[in-house]
């Protein structure tokens, strides 16, 4: 689709050509953030059927974490000094996403634990309390200003063929496949195999000698660790050149659409959801403006998203890559 | 069950104690309603007195000094406490509360200070009643009607649209109410009466700022600059841009990129940095929150992008120059910022006192800045009330009068000298203070802003003729 | 014979509004103290004739209207929906059409209240019937999602049709609570001004309230009406088994759209009532925000009954006040009091650079929360609190009170 596109794109000449390549580049890049918040999402649903509405407060939090390592306290750079800053810096980034995961964990045992078995609707419910609790907490931690995550690779650009691209995007493509081909291969595991088992049938993997419980902590604590990952991401330049902020927190909404747009229950669908999302928002961004297109109003690049969503349910309802649920009496 | 019980124990005290809240409210109300009606019976008595007896003129007039102060509401002779409002976005990070917090801090150092030097009149401490809003009309509404008969004027309210959800009850309470906003219509005296204004409006601080910033271009060689301009939609984005263009308009400077109201938080707004990018401007003026500036500067910044950039003051961010910031070096080569206070380094007595007063908290805000906002508008609340109290009148109306009859509003230097008497025209404050970000001075403990100007008043901006709003909101 | 819960005797007692005496009393009771409250004449409820309070209460009704309607979609017809808030603001929208002023650049006819207001309810239902095909095709968290989308694009709607809005972060002014035959100058009734009403003097807020209430109560009726009639049973079957119910013959593509039609309905009025109660609206109010509000009160109150959506609109509304005014307390007790509980408050409620706590007087200086923070933080953690010991919401509090009094002095 995309090559298309650029020969259509050359019809315009070198201008339109430079212009389709930094929208094209710059929407892979945002479709690496989504994709690895749909990651994290849709981890958590399939183990545990929970639409996790505090992903984005999770994000928030790792992103502060590995803001205030880095920045503030430098650990455990201080430790290792021997090592390169852009080592030492992913260590406190590290750190960083372990102390959320261990955050997720908490989180499922206070408060998911104790709601198995309860309604779909309660159970979000108690998600979107939990957005509340830590988009608060996080907020008074980040304090007045928005804290920078002092990464190594600031605002340098490199250029890749007409594209203009940031070192911080690279880096953010990198992490988003290491991390799908973690969960991939982590799938393949003891603990994946029981995971995908307690997905398909609670009871039935039980009764083989799975911990429902156990899953479940797992799944969220590495769910929270990939929310971690995606704040920290989603805090560079150029996408919020001022790091980690009051908003951050909402960015997470926009990945929603990603995941109905693969599957909910998709890793595959997750990460193609969350590159389509990227693009189609960051497309509409760059071509659906000026005079022609003034009666799509305001904010139209953010609702596409939505709109393509609708689409693809109306034709398939459960998402690109998601398995139908059969319906008994 | 165990613990289901404990936690409805909890729950039960936990409504109890807020019910006991309530009612511990509801009493100081009451009382203060009393002593109210009581000291306008004594005023009444006091008066009739004075016209029946013309002998023993002397001891009349003592007493009635003693009684003849008016109040209604918020001022309590006995106590001698004098409550003021603020409705503040304290909790809603993604709007305005990082600004908002340090405000509310300013306020309080300096109402501390007010009352270690012996408080307004003959010794009235005076009280702060803050209410969160989150910035929600609602809840702004809400927290008004809460707190509308405790106290006698409101310091502080954030936003615009939340500000005139309730201007009508303003305008029925005769409450003065001090904005945190810089929109051109409180500056109109038919829009909106109550709600004060301070500092030179969004749309005539974008002429003078962009006044400086042709100046700039023709100092390095280029006589027609062009211009593009990205804004929020509302007030704040629309009355700035109005300024923007309208002075686009008397310079005869071409407008290549018209992105008003397009900038929106939640939304990838990298590309309106693109199509800024895409037109080749020489001067930017974008005027949004400092978390979407940073999305819309990154973008132009990554497609190798220069110009001279600035906005109005609320777009920019010390966070900015931080000694971690990925746009340090950039932001300090393009970004030509306006303040309606004068910064932190800036040298007068108000400055002084600030510093001393922010050391003495042990404070570690770093919106130093926004601790001056803070204590500019406490500064006009006092000068109301302290005319009040000497005109005798304390009542709502009579501190509304009061600070509808000052005419040289001071403020120790801080910001420029504001008057509320007279017309539009008249009222009008047109200085902002020039500043170029520096990393050097922020990381030596200044606000990272190193004064170019001062009272600083472009001739376009001059030269405009000021007599109603740039941008009208409906309704 | 005596009357119990859940003892029927006969079909019409089943499908009563009221069964039981017990019920009907308390029922008049009840509406006959809601009635007094703005009079001040209720020992120990004095305070809540303030006129602020009576606003809280009036704010109360509205939105339990709209919980009302979101009951009939998602407690009744089982359909998770979280764009509720789109409704709403499609009734304020018709409601500022129909009834605003014209202003500078926006569009007001200036017809009366019984015009807008049940034009707002048909406007948003009609709108709900379009989208209801659409949502009926995916089920549970899809559906959560889809109607999540609705609401984000509605807000992208809404802020693009300046001429019906107002426009983003400026808003516009609806109609106020004013009824009069057509357009003449003096309105029949007027509730926006103080007066006298029968000889009692009455402030703007009472008359506010009083009209709040009759809206409620018939709100309630048609609620109850619905549910206890042939389609609420219908909504019910597909809710709970939605293959056995089409089997029995209850179709469910045409029940469902009539829920979202209903449900919409409501969410309509609420919008509108919302509207000339507040005054001014922008149209960021009708965010996801909103809509958390509205299925918090559902599943605060008890998933699918009346009397659980009124008791959790009630809670959802008063809370944060109470909370605030607890977290006042505290503060105020730490500044000014001595004595135990100040050093207890003392812990939680930091004053300076030095003392640790989790309230904070100084945000920008000391550690900890401001006060506001504290609130925000308190909400969320009795809701988590509320939904983990009491999944059943306040009507399963109430359920098992009576159970416990059923059955006293035994405890079996």
């Amino acid at each position: 689709m995309i090559s298309g596109l650029l020969v259509f794109a050359q019809a315009g000449g070198q201008e339109a050509v430079d212009k389709f390549a930094n929208a094209t580049s710059s929407g892979i890049a945002l479709g690496a953030i989504y994709a690895l918040l749909a990651l994290g999402l849709v981890l958590i649903y399939k183990a545990t059927q929970v639409l996790n509405f505090a992903h984005g407060a999770l994000a928030a939090l790792g992103a502060f974490f590995a803001a205030y390592l880095a920045t503030v306290i430098n650990f455990p750079g201080r430790y290792v000094t021997f090592l390169p800053t852009t080592m030492q810096w992913i260590l406190s980034a590290l750190v960083a996403v372990l102390i959320t995961a261990v955050v997720g964990l908490v989180l499922e045992r206070l408060a998911i634990r104790p709601m198995i078995g309860e309604p779909l609707f309660s159970v979000v419910m108690i998600t979107i309390a939990l957005d509340i609790v830590i988009r608060t907490i996080t907020d008074d931690f980040i304090g007045s200003s928005p804290r920078p995550l002092g990464d190594p690779w600031g605002a340098d650009v490199v250029n890749i063929g007409p594209a203009i691209v940031a070192k911080t995007e690279i880096a953010t493509l990198l992490v988003t496949i290491i991390c799908l081909v973690g969960i991939a291969l982590f799938f393949r595991t003891r603990y994946g195999v029981a995971m995908r088992a307690t997905a398909f049938d609670q009871e039935a993997a039980m009764a083989q000698g799975i911990s429902a419980g156990r899953i479940f902590a797992m799944a969220w604590a590495i769910g929270a660790g990939l929310a971690a990952v995606a704040g920290i991401f989603s805090s560079m330049f150029p996408r919020a050149s001022i790091g980690v902020s009051g908003g951050t927190a909402f960015f997470a909404f926009r990945a929603l659409p990603a995941i109905v747009i693969g599957g909910l229950d998709s890793i595959t669908g997750a990460v193609v959801g969350g590159f389509i999302v990227g693009l189609v928002e960051t497309y509409a961004g760059v071509y659906l403006t000026g005079a022609t297109w003034s009666f799509l109003g305001l904010g139209f690049s953010g609702v596409m998203p939505y709109l393509v969503m609708l689409v693809v349910l109306l034709i398939r309802p459960y998402g690109l890559f998601g398995t139908e649920e059969i319906r008994r009496v | 069950m165990k613990k289901t019980r404990i936690f409805v124990l909890v729950l039960v005290l936990t409504l109890i104690a807020a019910a006991c809240g309530g009612d511990s409210d509801d009493t100081t109300t009451t009382a203060a309603a009393e002593t109210t009606t009581a000291a306008a019976e004594t005023t009444t008595t006091a008066a009739a007195a004075e016209t029946t007896t013309t002998a023993a003129a002397e001891t009349t007039t003592t007493a009635a000094e003693m009684v003849e102060l008016k109040v209604d509401f918020g001022v309590d002779v006995e106590a001698k406490t004098i409550k003021i409002g603020q409705l503040a976005d304290l909790t809603n990070f993604a709007a305005f509360a990082a600004l908002v917090n340090p405000i509310i801090d300013g306020q309080k150092m300096y109402w501390d200070y007010v009352n270690a030097n012996g408080g307004i009149g003959d010794g009235f401490m005076v009280e702060m009643v803050t209410r969160d809003t989150a910035y929600n009309p609602q809840q702004h509404i809400a927290a008004y009607d809460e707190i509308r008969d405790q106290v006698v004027a409101i310091s502080h309210g954030t936003g615009s649209d939340t500000n005139l959800s309730i201007a009508e009850d303003l305008a029925e309470d005769h409450m003065i109410l001090v904005p945190a906003t810089w929109y051109s219509g409180w500056t109109d005296t038919n829009v909106a009466p109550g709600i004060v204004h301070t500092g030179a409006p969004y749309c005539l601080e974008a002429m003078s700022l962009l006044d400086w910033l042709k100046d700039e271009e023709a100092k390095g060689g280029n006589d027609a600059p062009t211009l593009a301009v990205a804004s929020l939609p509302g007030d704040f984005g629309l009355d700035s841009v109005a300024g923007a263009l309208k002075w686009a308009a008397s310079n005869g400077i071409e407008v290549v990129y018209d992105g008003k109201g397009k900038i929106l938080p939640g939304q990838d707004n990298a590309a309106i940095g693109s199509a800024i990018v895409e037109s080749g401007a020489d001067m930017v003026f974008v005027t949004t929150t400092p978390p979407t500036f940073g999305e819309v500067y990154g973008a132009a910044l990554q497609q190798g992008f220069e110009a001279r950039w600035t906005g109005a003051g609320p777009t920019y961010n010390p966070a900015f120059i931080g000694p971690d910031s990925p746009i340090a070096a950039p932001i300090q080569r393009d970004w030509y910022g306006g303040f309606y206070s004068k910064p932190w380094g800036s040298e007068s007595a108000g400055m002084a006192l600030i510093h001393q007063l922010y050391e003495e908290a042990g404070s570690t805000e770093p919106l130093k800045d926004y601790i001056t906002l803070g204590v500019v508008e406490a500064m006009i609340v006092e000068a109301a009330l302290r005319k009040a109290y000497a005109n005798g009148d304390m009542t709502r109306e009579g501190v509304f009068n009061a600070l509808y009859s000052i005419s040289d509003m001071d403020f120790m230097g801080i910001a420029p000298p504001e008057n509320y008497t007279g017309s539009t025209a008249d009222q009008v404050q047109r200085s902002i203070t020039l500043y170029r970000p520096n990393q050097e001075d922020l990381l030596a403990g200044g606000s990272g802003a190193v004064i170019v100007q001062e009272d600083f008043v472009g001739p376009t901006a001059e030269a405009f003729e000021f007599t109603e709003a740039c941008y009208t909101i409906e309704g | 014979m005596r009357t119990r819960p859940r003892l029927f005797v006969s079909y019409a007692s089943e499908m009563s509004l009221l069964p039981t005496w017990t019920q009907k009393i308390a029922a008049l009771v009840f509406l006959g103290v809601l009635v007094a409250i703005p009079f001040g004449i209720i020992p120990g409820l004095g305070f809540l004739a303030d006129n602020d309070w009576l606003k809280i209460l009036s704010r109360v009704a509205i939105y339990a209207i709209g919980a009302l309607g979101l009951h009939i979609l998602s407690g009744l017809a089982g359909q998770v929906s979280l764009g509720h808030a789109f409704f709403v603001g499609i009734g304020a929208y018709t409601a500022a059409v129909l009834g605003g002023e014209v202003g500078k650049g926006v569009w007001g006819l200036g017809l009366p209240i019984w015009v807008w207001l049940p034009a707002a309810g048909i406007v948003a239902a009609v709108i709900g019937a379009l989208i209801a095909p659409t949502a009926v095709r995916v089920r549970g968290i899809y559906l959560a999602i889809v109607t999540l989308g609705l609401v984000f694009i509605g807000e992208w709607i809404f802020r693009s049709v300046a001429f019906i809005t107002g426009g983003s972060q400026a808003g516009r002014k609806l109609p106020r609570f004013e009824f009069r035959i057509w357009k003449e100058e003096m309105p029949l009734v007027d509730f926006t001004t103080d007066g006298t009403w029968f000889g009692v003097e009455m402030t703007s807020e009472a008359k506010t309230y009083l009209l709040m209430l009759a809206f409620i109560i018939v709100a309630v009726i048609i609620a109850k009406n619905i549910q206890r009639t042939r389609v609420g049973r219908a909504f019910m079957a597909i809710r709970d088994r939605d293959i056995a119910a089409e089997v029995m013959g209850v179709a469910e593509a045409r029940n469902k759209l009539v829920a979202f039609a209903l449900s919409s309905a409501f969410a309509g009025v609420t919008g509108a009532l919302l509207g000339a109660f507040i005054g001014r609206l922008v149209p960021e109010t009708f965010s996801l925000l909103m809509s958390i509000q509205f299925v918090a009160i559902l599943l605060i109150g008890g998933l699918g009954t009346v009397t659980g959506t009124l008791l959790g609109s009630a809670f959802v509304i008063i809370l944060p006040r109470l909370v605030q005014d607890f977290t006042g307390l505290l503060a105020s007790t730490v500044e000014t009091g001595t004595g135990f509980f100040a050093s207890v408050a003392g812990i939680f409620v930091s004053t300076g650079i030095d003392d640790p706590g989790i309230i904070s007087t100084l945000p920008g200086t000391s550690p900890g929360l401001n006060v506001a923070q504290f609130n925000v933080l308190l909400y969320g953690l009795l809701l988590i609190g509320f939904l983990i010991f009491e999944p059943l919401g306040l009507y399963g509090i109430w359920i098992r009170i009576r159970n416990y009094w059923k059955s006293w002095p035994f405890t079996y």
